[in-house]
């Protein structure tokens, strides 16, 4: 089996740039195992031979991208909410509104789970937010923030809309 | 069965709760966003600059929410009328009825009998005496003033309706007396009047020479006018009874609950008071002293809130005291992270009950300040507070399990 940093630069022949295999990376279970066990994502990047996106402030594309991407979850609890309600022949607003409350709120109980099963020896959970995030940033690689200033704003924008929905969002990677 | 009973209720009150919880989460949408917002943003920037500990990553998202919150609720939500404010402006109109109501009957120009009003003295007199009143007692002094009042004007006034209710007044002095004694006997002097000026047949024989009507019709279209006026006033003694309470417990050292409960429990606990009051005032009366104007599950992790007597500030140092030992040392040395966790979780849940006890005890006060009134609409309870606290703490929960 190939080691990481050889599946790297075969990626690197392929034509990919470092910014799409750093991003494919990041949110990758081994790169979340490193951040857990203590490691920044600049050591991480700098161990498997890739330079850390330098945080040269952000730009309006860059926001909207990162912003798009952390709506994502919203979107999709909102569009879902609205799909079912149009099959059950409710009302598709207050199906859309449900939908994202109950995708919030079960990002919730994910959360409250993770928070304690450390004191049973349980694994996490991947939470509802986690897989969509996954999802889209694997559909579209440019979303993925890439600096510690676009981690934060995709936090905000997940709390922001995440509040809205009554559960509040994760911005766990 | 009842174990369905129970079930059924459950749920329905469960189902009820819904609507109370969305109210709560719509009620702000702009403080509630920034307060989300903010709380997911801080931990973040916190952990990329290299803070690892849950403790620090929760505390800040739930300081970073619920303060960015808070501003973004004063700067968005102009305040709010409250049920106290409507029951004031309401207050304002039924004094102006009441005056109104007392104009139209001094307009019918009917006057009272002197005589019929001698007599009432006299009984006045000896059923105050059976109640025990003493002439020259001097703790009893105002009650003794008011029916030498009754007397002189007896003698020799024109019993018209002014002069009726500047008596009126004079005896709901008394019954407004802080000595109990003096206004348990006010009040019996208020009630025998009442009776006397109610009855057509205490009006003047004979007919009015400038209507040329009888003066017994005349007061039978006063009492009409009497009996609105007097319907106000006494709405509006109640009023000032429960008035008076809030506005006691809003300058009292004590959280909202206590005060109330303190307030509430002097009305309460005097049976000539409550006495004034209908049913279902009483029984919200009773309430607010018992402090049971919310669930009894709020009632219960409320009463487990820190605070500022001994007992609160232990309750404080249980709750909260390993949670900040193990966000400052290593948390396996100080001790289990998940008890810890879970004492703090048990904090800031009787913290939330306690607040939803002060917000819920304010309510029932203004509600019954309302009703003393009869007919101001009750408001739903002002989430300006609490929606901004529920977005922070779930950020907090977030940021804890990263």
């Amino acid at each position: 089996m190939a080691s990481l940093s050889e599946k790297i630069a075969a990626a690197r022949k392929a034509g990919f740039s470092d910014a799409e295999i750093q991003s494919e990376l990041m949110s990758s279970p081994k790169f979340e195992a490193a951040r857990k066990a203590g490691f920044s994502d600049a050591e991480i990047l700098s161990e498997l031979g890739l330079a850390a996106p330098k945080d040269e402030g952000l730009t309006t594309e860059r926001a909207a991208k990162v912003m798009a991407g952390a709506a994502a979850p919203t979107v999709a609890g909102l569009a879902g909410g609205a799909a079912l309600g149009a099959l059950g022949g409710t009302a598709i607003a207050p199906a859309a509104a449900l939908g994202a409350g109950a995708l919030g709120a079960a990002e919730l109980v994910g959360n409250v789970y993770n928070l304690g099963r450390s004191a049973f020896g349980y694994e996490p959970v991947k939470t509802p937010f986690q897989y969509i995030r996954q999802a889209t940033e694997s559909a579209f690689p440019s979303v993925a923030p890439q600096t510690p200033t676009e981690n934060v704003l995709r936090a905000a924008t997940e709390g922001g809309l995440g509040a809205l929905t009554g559960a509040g969002a994760a911005h766990r990677r | 069965m009842q174990a369905q009973l129970t079930g059924a209720n459950l749920i329905a009150q469960s189902g009820r709760a819904v609507p109370s919880v969305v109210n709560a989460l719509a009620a702000q949408p702009v403080a509630q966003a920034v307060s989300g917002a903010a709380g997911a943003a801080v931990p973040e920037a916190l952990y990329q600059g290299g803070e690892t500990n849950p403790y620090v990553l929760g505390a800040s998202g739930l300081a970073a929410g619920l303060g960015a919150g808070r501003m973004a609720a004063g700067v968005t939500s102009p305040a709010r009328a409250t049920t106290g404010e409507l029951a004031g402006a309401k207050r304002g109109r039924m004094e102006v009825r009441e005056q109104t109501a007392w104009n139209r009957a001094y307009g019918t120009g009917g006057q009272y009998d002197n005589n019929s009003f001698n007599a009432f003295n006299m009984n006045a007199n000896a059923r105050l005496r059976q109640e025990g009143f003493m002439p020259g007692d001097p703790e009893l002094r105002p009650v003794e003033r008011a029916l030498d009042h009754l007397t002189d004007a007896g003698r020799s006034n024109v019993l018209d309706m002014r002069e009726i209710h500047r008596l009126r007044r004079r005896i709901g002095d008394i019954s407004t007396s802080q000595d109990p004694n003096v206004r348990r006997l006010g009040g019996i002097l208020s009630d025998e009047f009442d009776n006397f000026i109610r009855d057509p047949v205490n009006a003047r024989q004979g007919i009015d020479p400038r209507t040329g009507v009888p003066f017994q019709d005349q007061v039978a279209r006063g009492i009409q006018y009497m009996d609105r006026a007097i319907d106000t006033s006494s709405r509006l003694f109640r009023n000032d009874e429960i008035r008076e309470a809030i506005r006691l417990a809003s300058v009292s050292r004590q959280d909202p609950l206590g005060a109330l409960r303190n307030e509430f429990g002097k009305i309460f606990r005097d049976p000539d008071r409550l006495r004034q009051f209908s049913a279902d005032d009483q029984r919200v009366i009773e309430d607010l002293a018992a402090g049971r104007a919310s669930p009894r599950a709020v009632q219960l992790l409320g009463s487990l809130a820190p605070g500022a007597s001994w007992s609160g500030v232990a309750k404080g140092a249980v709750e909260f005291g390993p949670a900040l030992a193990a966000a400052t040392t290593p948390a396996a040395a100080v001790v289990s992270p998940s008890l810890a966790l879970g004492l703090a979780g048990l904090g800031a849940g009787s913290i939330m009950a306690r607040r939803a006890q002060n917000a819920l005890a304010t309510r029932a006060s203004h509600n019954l300040l309302a009703s003393t009134l009869g007919g101001v609409p009750a408001l739903p309870p002002d989430y300006r507070s609490l929606s901004p606290l529920l977005a922070a703490g779930m950020q907090g929960v977030n940021a804890m399990a990263r």
